[in-house]
């Protein structure tokens, strides 16, 4: 048998369970495949692919913070026929149609198996909508929606048509919500009532009892009858909204901030809102990226949390949905400088190899994208050392993803970027308003280095703001894809075709269809699982190049969206696993052994491998 | 924020940061200014160059501080144009080179770092201002060189006088994970300007440390340390650009003061009570703060004159009444006791905010009318005072508030 990298346990304090084997010593680097691309690196196919939305974000100006944020875009499966259909949430006019009406609905789109899509009925909402979460509500198999917005919370179910509808009564907003904290277009309002805005939010099994979760970042207090404009506060104790000496809108700083909400799922599409000692150190912030993942290894979905400009939060989980704000002593509130950033985006992945996941928080003009490596304890700030300060700092970055786009092993770094004032155009602004996405090799040199687009039609080329952004095999190629949610434009959709000699594989997780009996179940959508692949080394490899891969099912993540729930991994040149290893949340573990490469398996717990073909 | 006796209770919190810095340290509001390498040449320039060049600084480092930055470069780059009187002044010149770095010009920020032949003490901040580039630009290994003395002996530091140099030190280190070195490096920072706008980050790089090694409770008082002084910058940042966007306001000037205060810079507090009167006569509550400035400094009677023109505006005024009756009894006058009796009459009085009131007035009166200083000492004792009636030969007055 060969030795696995042991998955070594990232303790944070109080929060720690021992790991039964020492951490094992990163291997060296194995020989890495050059990204091989085409002549254009992810060449937008939107518009030849049918992916028509256009999006709406307020005026041009952007007189109010709500114009600023843009939109999000979910992948999910919405006719049970394999492949990743897509969904995009949307925005208004102006603020003051928000109170007015109409409302805007969400945009899905439905692939055909090849990355082609058709506008598909959307599900008949109204608001101003922003986040969007994927996972199976209520245990039918079917990849069901969450809505945020600013006002809004939806769940929406799939039915037997692929077709997304409102559930009634679902219970996102509780009883005892203060007047106007929803937000109806079109319905009657009065001053001063400020609408729940909510973000970025994901879905979990944070109680280990099988159903879905949900987390719901929120961000500010914003009047839509009375958006501040010009300054904040009155008189001469009035601060000014400037940046850089340019007058724009005012916001974050200085507006009230809304406090998270973690909601229970009840197994049918509703939720309950969790007990207050279960977020017991909660405290309003402008939360604007979510992404669970298993920080400290215990089979549990903890949270990461991107607040702008105050402290980020890792809430870690005490098994039972009962959480602990550890981030300032693992070292992933602040920046090194003791600054809190303006966190917007969150991606999780082992970018180093080691057998812990990191982090990677996209931030503010000025302010670098940061790296967290995990570390034995907490995590270590590697943003300088592999170059990214220099390479982000002058970027405003939102939809962020750590996937191995190019199938050699290592994960790339790939952010959404665009400023939120139209002011950084000005003089003497060190940014731009319009910015391209950007794509980063991270490894194995440990060493950032950008990817250049190759051409006018790559996704990395043209100067436009995004905002969301989901990655997925769209087009059935076994590459992850990637769609950007532009702001104020049409979206795009950057179809991979880097490393295309790298072997893949693409594993889906389901959980059982009837609920398990134990103390711990795992939800039908498999959230929170963990997946080890160690390639099938051939005796040529030394073992101190061998690897192994850490994967968990979370769709949940990077600014506003979701992304697929395929798990890919990149094989470089190996040709299959030597086993894959799966740790579902119910603490059962499965071992696949000799999966071969260039194939989409579907794996349920208890029944192993239930399909499997290929590319 | 108003406080009876607060002196004895202390202003800093607690936190026994030594804020009285050293003369000559940083400015508090600190742009990372470049210090004082240039200060020999400013000293032999003529007095009114001289002046011209501090104020000069001033402004620049202001509009930087306020992210003024477009103001910043059109007040800066000219003074430092070829044969202009300032041009030679490498503490401004660094000013303006951040200020380009800041607009994204970092190519002729370096240039005008590099570019200038000055006398060496002016090309100390050139050189700071060029590694705090460099370490932007992920250079670490070069902004390291240009700010550690070559060898293994002695202190790291290039530039030992000037606390940029530390704590530019100490970042390269944490950047390139060496977080003792960088602990180390940056509480000699901190020794030489604990108030500078920087020292959060001190704070912040000595915790890190702390927790690398497992040392929860280093680590949590540094952090506790590194969010005072995030909170109180931020605080004065916002105050600064008030003052600067209305410069005829009383208030932001008062809430600079009470900010002073709360850091235990008395003078600068002073001075700040002093312009809000300056710009509103009428504002009793800076006269209140202005008296407790001076009292705390030791001036008793500025601190008497700030309480009687308070009182004047606002007889009624218990604060007011109370500190000017305290100190007056402490100066060993006994017409304070009358401030006193006025506040004890008063029904607002009845909150612990006022116990030293009783317990001052208690004692006064504890040898000439001893039923009457033990009925106001019950009440003390109500309110929650815990300090016996008689005082303690030598003590302090009352400490509780």
């Amino acid at each position: 048998m060969r030795r696995l990298p042991l998955l070594p346990l990232l303790l944070v304090p109080g929060a720690c369970r021992e790991q039964p084997s020492p951490p094992a010593e990163q291997p060296p680097a194995a020989p890495a495949a050059e990204i091989r691309a085409g002549p254009q690196v992810f060449p937008d196919q939107a518009a030849e692919r049918g992916l028509s939305y256009v999006n709406r974000s307020g005026e041009p100006s952007k007189a109010t913070v709500l114009e600023a944020n843009g939109a999000g875009v979910a992948l999910l499966d919405l006719e049970l026929d394999g492949d990743l259909d897509v969904v995009f949430s949307q925005g208004l006019e102006n603020l003051a149609q928000a109170v007015s009406g109409p409302g805007a609905d969400l945009a899905p789109f439905l692939n055909d198996g090849q990355g082609r899509f058709a506008a598909a009925a959307p599900p008949g909402l109204s608001g101003w909508w922003t986040g969007l979460a994927t996972g199976d509500l209520d245990g039918d198999g079917r990849d069901d929606l969450i809505a945020a917005g600013y006002g809004g919370l939806e769940a929406l179910l799939q039915d037997g048509q692929g077709r997304l509808a409102p559930r009634a009564d679902a219970g996102l907003f509780p009883a005892d919500a203060p007047p106007g904290a929803r937000l109806v277009p079109g319905a009657p309002r009065e001053p001063r009532q400020i609408p729940w805005w909510a973000t970025s939010v994901a879905l979990a099994d944070f109680d280990l009892d099988g159903v879905l979760d949900l987390y719901v970042g929120q961000y500010l207090e914003l009047d839509p009858l009375a958006p501040p404009r010009g300054q904040l506060g009155e008189g001469a104790l009035a601060i000014p909204c400037i940046w850089k000496g340019h007058e724009v809108f005012c916001g974050p700083r200085g507006m009230p901030a809304q406090p998270d909400r973690l909601l229970l799922g009840n197994g049918d599409g509703s939720f309950r809102s969790a007990g207050a000692e279960q977020l017991p150190e909660e405290r309003p912030a402008y939360t604007l990226g979510v992404a669970p993942f298993d920080a400290d290894l215990d089979g549990d979905s903890d949270i990461y949390v991107a607040n702008d400009s105050m402290p980020n939060r890792l809430w870690i989980n005490d098994g039972a949905a009962r959480f602990v704000d550890h981030a300032l002593a693992a070292g992933v509130a602040l920046n090194q400088d003791g600054m809190a950033e303006a966190g917007m985006g969150v991606a999780v992945a082992d970018v180093d190899r080691d057998g812990r996941f990191d982090l990677c928080v996209t931030n503010f003009s000025d302010e670098p994208t940061q790296l967290y490596l995990g570390a034995k304890v907490g995590y270590r700030t590697a943003t300088y050392q592999y170059g990214l300060g220099a390479e982000t700092r002058r970027l405003l970055s939102w939809g962020v993803h750590l996937c191995d786009f190019d199938g050699n092993g290592w994960v790339e770094l790939l952010t959404a970027n665009g400023h939120v004032y139209p002011q950084a155009d000005r003089q003497d602004t060190g940014t731009r308003y319009g910015q391209a996405a950007t794509l980063f090799e991270l490894g194995p040199a440990a060493r950032v280095r950008r990817v250049e687009p190759g051409g006018p039609r790559s996704l990395l080329a043209p100067e436009l703001g995004a905002r969301g952004s989901a990655v997925g095999d769209l087009d059935g190629d076994g590459a992850p894809d990637v769609v950007l949610a532009r702001i104020d434009g049409p979206a795009a959709l950057g179809i991979n075709d880097l490393g295309q000699d790298s072997k893949r594989l693409q594993v889906l997780l389901r959980g059982p269809a009837a609920p398990g009996e134990g103390p711990r179940r795992t939800s039908r959508s498999a959230h929170g699982a963990l997946l080890i692949a160690v390639p099938d080394f051939p005796p040529s490899v030394p073992e101190a190049q061998q690897f192994a891969l850490l994967g968990e099912v979370q769709t949940g993540g990077s600014f506003q969206s979701a992304s697929s729930p395929w798990v890919h991994f990149g094989l470089g040149r190996f040709e299959r696993l030597a086993y894959l290893e799966v740790r579902w949340p119910s603490g059962r573990s499965e071992r696949i052994e000799g999966l071969r490469a260039g194939r989409r398996v579907v794996i349920e717990e208890g029944r192993g491998l239930v399909s499997e073909e290929e590319f | 924020m108003r406080a009876i006796w607060r002196h004895w209770i202390g202003w800093g919190l607690g936190l026994g940061l030594g804020w009285a810095a050293p003369a000559g340290a940083l400015a508090p509001l600190s742009t990372g200014a470049p210090g004082s390498a240039g200060a020999a040449a400013q000293a032999a320039a003529a007095p009114s160059l001289a002046g011209e060049r501090a104020a000069a600084r001033s402004h620049l480092a202001e509009l930087l501080a306020l992210g003024l930055l477009g103001e910043a470069l059109a007040f800066g780059q000219p003074l430092i144009a070829a044969g202009q009187p300032l041009a030679d002044d490498g503490s401004l010149r660094a000013l303006v080179a951040r200020a380009l770095a800041s607009a994204g010009r970092e190519s002729e920020a370096l240039a005008l770092l590099e570019g200038a032949a000055l006398p060496e003490p002016e090309r100390v901040p050139l050189t700071l201002e060029r590694a705090r580039i460099l370490i932007d630009q992920d250079r670490l290994e070069e902004a390291r060189a240009l700010l550690q003395r070559p060898g293994g002996s002695g202190l790291p530091a290039l530039y030992p006088e000037e606390p940029d140099c530390w704590f530019l030190l100490a970042r390269v280190h944490a950047r390139q994970g060496r977080l003792d070195a960088s602990a180390l490096l940056a509480k000699r920072f901190l020794q030489l300007a604990p108030l500078d706008g920087q020292a959060a980050s001190a704070w912040h790089l000595i915790a890190q440390e702390a927790l690398s090694r497992g040392d929860a409770e280093a680590a949590a008082k540094a952090l506790e340390r590194h969010r005072f002084l995030e909170e109180w910058h931020g605080l004065f940042r916002a105050r600064r650009l008030q003052a600067f966007r209305a410069p005829e306001a009383a208030l932001p000037r008062l809430g600079l003061g009470l900010l002073w205060m709360r850091v235990e810079r008395f003078a600068e507090a002073e001075a700040e009570f002093l312009a809000a009167l300056e710009r509103d006569a009428q504002l009793e509550s800076a006269c209140f703060q202005l008296g407790e400035a001076r009292r705390l400094r030791g001036d008793s009677d500025g601190a008497l004159a700030a309480y009687d023109r308070g009182v004047a505006l606002a007889p009624q005024d218990l604060e007011l009444r109370s500190n000017r009756g305290l100190l007056r009894l402490s100066l060993g006058q006994a017409e304070g006791a009358a401030d006193l009796e006025f506040v004890v009459a008063q029904e607002a009085s009845a909150r612990p905010a006022f116990a030293p009131v009783f317990l001052g007035l208690a004692r006064h009166l504890a040898a000439s009318a001893p039923q009457r200083a033990a009925e106001l000492y019950a009440r003390y004792r109500d309110l929650g005072g815990r300090e016996p009636l008689e005082p303690a030969a030598g003590g302090p007055p009352p400490e509780d508030g």
